[in-house]
């Protein structure tokens, strides 16, 4: 069977999320810089909760040297670091600032450099314009240029969902770019279109198969 | 065959990353504490036969398009326009299915059972579920047939470079709606709001909406409630469905796949596959098949046979006839108004408890990941799920 399944964690955010909250489990085998907390509370419909973000994978190329290798727009923003040792390390949303903050202590491109100068950095208010050399190569970089751009419309549009004409919430990211893009998707007329189909039909039927 | 036992995920786990139907009654954990290990030449097979299933089911389906088989699939008259449409454009892509099979294991050869092509389930459990089981017993992910979130996100590109108007390099990024029934429960919405991940992970703009929320124009296209249009609508809603309680959307469906407003996920030909009337057709064009097993309309002469209706789900409305015709073993359920096929027995794997297993082999471009349902009798929705361990 197509057997491309190896560095799962980064390939969906819900991945990272999962193994994240296996840490702490005694069978756990990987390190992590601290508890996952942004889907902890009990209630709701967790997917329905999940935001906007990034998610980031960074290698050690070197001792102590770190390069950015993917980044992609997810609902789960985090970091996993893989290092020389074969050893690998998830780090949480909320780890994300303390770890950049030690940045000023490195003496060449550890983790906390690293993310500041990438895209999650740029995301947090870190740097206003991604270093392209934190990236591997620079086909990495570009793409994430890219990123940048789709993670802004990707917000706009969630924001004009949920009713949001502001900066975008939650204190994690900012955004000076709204209105950018309304001429391209701007709101379509529902004035013949019709809802309300299966209102009648009940809570009894069961799609899956 | 062989079975290892493994520690279970904490609940906390499974609820917080929102698989909450993982609790089955009769006191027993929905998810096995077990795992069921096949050797790297059993997962090929299921590999190369759902691939070359997916490529009979494709004939198939253009022979029932062709003849105009949609009474012998069950499939009202008002679908076909929405059928052929989506069947003769390739932007139209089939995004995901699954398909049941029996065999694979000790020795007994793979035979389809049927193919979930419209609305699949176990998609949390293959893709996530029994890979947690691995990393929870610190087993390595390489031993595991699963690709399949991998592969539904690289689906989801292919779809984008496959639209007329979105396929381009500089195109503006893609928009799709994703929705079920508001009251259909946790599994759906939490496995409709999975697909909406990684189709947000895949570069689309994504968003939710309760089916009865949805806005259908035949000028509009689909739309949320804000007024956004999409040009893509994932439905956990089957079309048979659609066509039975809400005729007046059928028809606009059909408008807006005319007027090329939304592309509709998945594909409204996948109707073809999901009937079980297909495998009456798949066996008269490929008689003696070795993955098929004979289908007929009526009971099988002679033969220990499967008695199921064209859209039954989850086990539902199946008898099982011995060679005489007798009724060895029966489940009822709400599908009892559609047709019947009778399908050859095939025996599954079974354990020293005398559970059966029959695998389940995603497709989504091609195979990509394999899980197992055991039960002692008919498998149905809350027949426990075992994941897989690849034995190297």
């Amino acid at each position: 069977m197509n057997n491309k399944i190896t560095g799962r964690i980064i390939i969906g955010g819900i991945f990272f999320l999962a193994n994240s909250l296996l840490i702490g489990c005694e069978s756990a085998d990987d390190v992590t810089l601290g508890r996952p907390g942004a889907y902890s509370d009990e209630g709701g419909n967790v997917m329905a909760q999940r935001q906007n973000g990034v998610m980031t994978m960074i290698e050690e190329v070197s001792s102590g040297d770190f390069r950015i290798v993917k980044e992609y727009p997810s609902k789960v923003t985090g970091v996993v670091v893989k290092k020389l040792d074969g050893t690998q390390e998830t780090i949480p949303e909320e780890k994300i600032p303390s770890i950049m903050d030690q940045s000023k202590n490195e003496k060449s491109m550890g983790v906390g450099s690293v993310l500041t100068a990438g895209l999650v950095g740029y995301m947090m208010g870190r740097n206003s314009s991604m270093s392209p050399y934190v990236y591997k190569d620079d086909s990495l970089y570009q793409q994430s240029l890219m990123n940048r751009q789709l993670l802004y419309k990707q917000q706009e549009e969630d924001d004009k969902r949920r009713g949001y004409t502001g900066y975008w919430s939650g204190g994690r990211y900012y955004s000076n770019y709204h209105g950018r893009y309304n001429d391209q998707f701007g709101r379509a007329s529902t004035g013949s279109a019709k809802s309300g189909f299966f209102s009648r039909l009940g809570s009894s039927f069961r799609s899956l198969g | 065959m062989k079975i290892i036992p493994v520690k279970p995920v904490p609940d906390d786990v499974y609820k917080k990353v929102g698989f909450y139907w993982y609790a089955s009654p009769q006191d027993k954990s929905y998810i096995a504490d077990e795992l069921v290990v096949i050797n790297r030449d059993e997962g090929d097979a299921y590999y190369r036969a759902a691939n070359e299933l997916y490529a009979m089911y494709v004939q198939a389906g253009q022979h029932v398009i062709d003849q105009k088989l949609y009474p012998l699939l069950d499939i009202p008259p008002n679908l076909g326009e929405m059928i052929e449409t989506s069947w003769d454009d390739d932007s139209h892509f089939h995004l995901l299915g699954r398909f049941d099979l029996a065999g694979g294991l000790d020795g007994l050869p793979i035979k389809l059972i049927e193919f979930n092509a419209d609305t699949p389930s176990l998609i949390f459990e293959v893709a996530l579920v029994q890979w947690l089981l691995l990393k929870h017993n610190k087993m390595k992910e390489e031993n595991q047939y699963n690709n399949l979130y991998e592969a539904i996100k690289e689906n989801f590109g292919r779809l984008r470079a496959q639209h007329p108007l979105l396929g381009k390099q500089d195109s503006r990024i893609p928009h799709a709606l994703f929705s079920c029934f508001e009251e259909a429960g946790e599994e759906d919405e939490n496995t409709v709001r999975l697909i909406e991940e990684i189709a947000y992970e895949a570069g689309f703009i994504t968003g939710f909406e309760y089916v009865e929320k949805v806005f259908f124009g035949a000028e509009e296209g689909i739309l949320d409630k804000e007024g956004n249009a999409f040009d893509y609508w994932f439905k956990l809603l089957p079309y048979e469905i659609i066509c039975a309680y809400e005729p007046e959307l059928a028809g606009l469906l059909t408008e807006i796949l005319r007027r090329k407003c939304c592309i509709l996920l998945n594909p409204p030909y996948t109707l073809l596959f999901q009937s079980k009337g297909i495998m009456k057709v798949l066996w008269d064009l490929f008689p003696n098949h070795p993955l098929l097993l004979e289908t007929d309309c009526k009971p099988l002469a002679g033969k220990k046979c499967v008695e199921k209706r064209t859209f039954s789900r989850e086990g539902d409305n199946i008898r099982i006839l011995d060679a005489g015709g007798n009724v060895v073993s029966a489940r009822d359920g709400e599908y009892g108004s559609y047709g019947k096929i009778y399908q050859a027995w095939a025996e599954l794997p079974t354990d020293e408890e005398g559970r059966l297993y029959q695998a389940g082999v995603f497709f989504s471009y091609e195979a990509c990941g394999l899980g197992f349902r055991r039960e002692k009798g008919i498998i149905h929705n809350q027949s426990q799920f075992a994941g897989h361990y690849v034995e190297t």
